[in-house]
């Protein structure tokens, strides 16, 4: 069990998380979701140590969190100018599990001995995908790893998702589209005000998709007609 | 243009204390000093009349704003035209100082020169695939950590070259390839001017002081693979040199952990390292002035402790 204990997380005077307790079973797919500036990505950072937390706890186990336990793949993907994908990939070590990268590379289909800089948005992504599966760890934090990605990626992603899931590997991930979501997920949070404001099961998606559009319905609704007047 | 590169000037020297304002005014009037005084004879004067186009070339193939100025301007030949003829001026000073008036008139031209080979001579090299690229066997056989330096080698594999076959070629002449190795551990200090991700960073899950460590004695070792060949071509040419060879040695390794742990002092992740010239500029000038080596060598030591506190950030987990 992964156990966030009142988290504070603040930028200068701007408070990012508030107080937030979160409990995550392990070896399951946890979805994240909250609008724009909700806290998603400052929440992920936090859980791999980018981001302190002024106070509280982050737990697995009973003991510290430790970033050995985790593959993060960052929402914005940069790689080192003037490599290959292949020499990329050899950076990150596999561990002791073998890491087949032809296996893997039959998947995603990448020119992995052309430089990064001619490869296409999606294909980087894939890249960044391979780096942190290549890690083998025990938890995974995917920060919108749809974006960029083709329909036969995506579904590839979800089967991979399943995979991990049986595995009994633990991941949480976000994405701007709720969908994409909701057919892998086991649970999805929602996170609002620096606050988990509910924590929905597989049967209860739509409720809480349902739930996100009435906000933005009711947020932009007043602007809109502004704008329209 | 000229406006622009004062303003970066002026911003690259803003916030410097003043301590190393003393220092590095005064390693310029030695150096200018010391260059008037070795330039009285004609051999010498000669030598700094070949390495001013090689410093042009290095600094020509370093800078990145080539597309920049191609966007700013129709005839970007002129900028360059007037920044290398602007950095050939203390050079024009000192030759004509000593009147030394045939090699005033070749440095004098030698921006047109070099400005008429760049224009004539564009190399790209970006986008080709690797396979394709000059030397790609031989930065294959860089091992995969030394990724900056297979990043290096593609970019400036030419310029690593032509300075490695002049210093085999001049290691009959007494120093002349000891300095122009110097400048080639110079070129291969801009292997170390992107910053990697926090992904690269991470990949070792090394705290700070243990990740510098293995960075500094890795990337020692395959300069030492590059330079130590070239050294003993040198020691053979003169034998009674040998202490020589040895103190360069230690100079370039010297060079590297100054340029890694400025690079982590500076560490931003994503981001191109800035801030830096400042220091690079006084390692130049220490390089050129032996007696003033222990100024960087004292600044690396300062850079590897600030990395070490900037490298928490991005590490500490990993303790």
């Amino acid at each position: 069990m992964i156990v966030l204990d009142r988290l504070n997380v603040a930028y200068g005077t701007h408070i990012v998380l508030q107080s937030l307790n979160w409990k995550l079973e392990e070896g399951r797919v946890h979805g994240l979701v909250g609008l724009n500036g909700s806290g998603k990505t400052t929440l992920l950072n936090t859980l791999y140590g980018f981001v302190r937390p002024s106070t509280g706890s982050l737990r697995r186990n009973d003991l510290a969190l430790s970033r050995k336990d985790i593959a993060f793949l960052e929402t914005q993907n940069y790689f080192y100018p003037l490599i290959t994908g292949r020499e990329y990939l050899s950076i990150f070590s596999s561990g002791k599990k073998e890491f087949v990268l032809d296996n893997w590379n039959a998947i995603f289909s990448l020119p992995l001995d052309d430089l990064i800089e001619t490869y296409s948005t999606g294909m980087k992504k894939k890249l960044a995908l391979l780096s942190v599966f290549k890690l083998n760890r025990d938890i995974y934090l995917l920060d919108e790893p749809y974006n960029g990605l083709d329909l036969e990626s995506t579904t590839v992603l979800k089967l991979l998702l399943d995979e991990y899931r049986k595995e009994g590997k633990t991941v949480i991930v976000t994405s701007h589209v709720y969908e994409t979501l909701a057919s892998v997920c086991d649970q999805i949070h929602h996170l609002e005000n620096g606050v988990i404001a509910g924590t929905y099961e597989k049967g209860t998606f739509n409720s809480l998709g349902s739930l996100l559009i009435r906000t933005v319905e009711e947020r932009s609704a007043t602007m809109i007609k502004k704008i329209f007047s | 243009m000229l406006r622009i590169r004062l303003s970066q000037l002026k911003r690259s020297f803003a916030g410097l204390p003043f301590l190393y304002w003393i220092i590095i005014g005064c390693a310029a009037a030695f150096l200018f000093y010391g260059l008037y005084i070795k330039m009285n004879n004609y051999s010498f004067s000669l030598i700094v009349t070949i390495a001013t186009p090689l410093l042009l070339c290095i600094l020509h193939l370093l800078r990145r704003d080539h597309r920049f100025l191609n966007v700013l301007r129709p005839d970007p030949w002129k900028v360059y035209l007037t920044e290398y003829f602007c950095l050939t001026i203390p050079v024009l000073l000192l030759l004509s100082l000593n009147q030394q008036w045939v090699l005033f008139l070749v440095v004098l031209a030698l921006p047109a020169f070099l400005v008429l080979i760049i224009t004539t001579l564009r190399f790209q090299s970006g986008l080709l695939p690797p396979s394709l690229l000059p030397f790609a066997a031989l930065t294959s056989k860089i091992p995969v950590p030394g990724f900056e330096w297979r990043s290096g080698f593609r970019r400036m594999g030419w310029q690593l070259v032509v300075f490695y076959g002049l210093a085999l070629a001049l290691s009959f002449l007494p120093v002349a390839s000891l300095f122009l190795l110097a400048f080639m551990t110079f070129s291969i200090g801009g292997f170390y001017a992107d910053g990697e991700s926090l992904a690269i960073l991470n990949a070792d899950l090394l705290p700070p002081k243990a990740f510098l460590k293995k960075k500094i004695f890795a990337h020692c070792r395959y300069a030492s693979l590059l330079l130590i060949p070239a050294l003993l071509v040198y020691v053979v040419q003169h034998p009674a040199d040998w202490y020589l060879a040895i103190i360069s040695w230690i100079v370039y390794m010297i060079s590297f952990v100054f340029f890694i742990s400025l690079k982590y002092a500076l560490y931003r992740p994503d981001k191109k390292l800035t801030g830096d010239s400042v220091w690079v500029s006084i390692l130049f000038v220490a390089t050129l002035v032996p007696f003033l080596f222990p100024i960087p060598l004292f600044i690396a030591l300062r850079n590897y402790a600030l990395a070490k506190i900037n490298l928490k950030t991005y590490l500490d987990d990993c303790s």
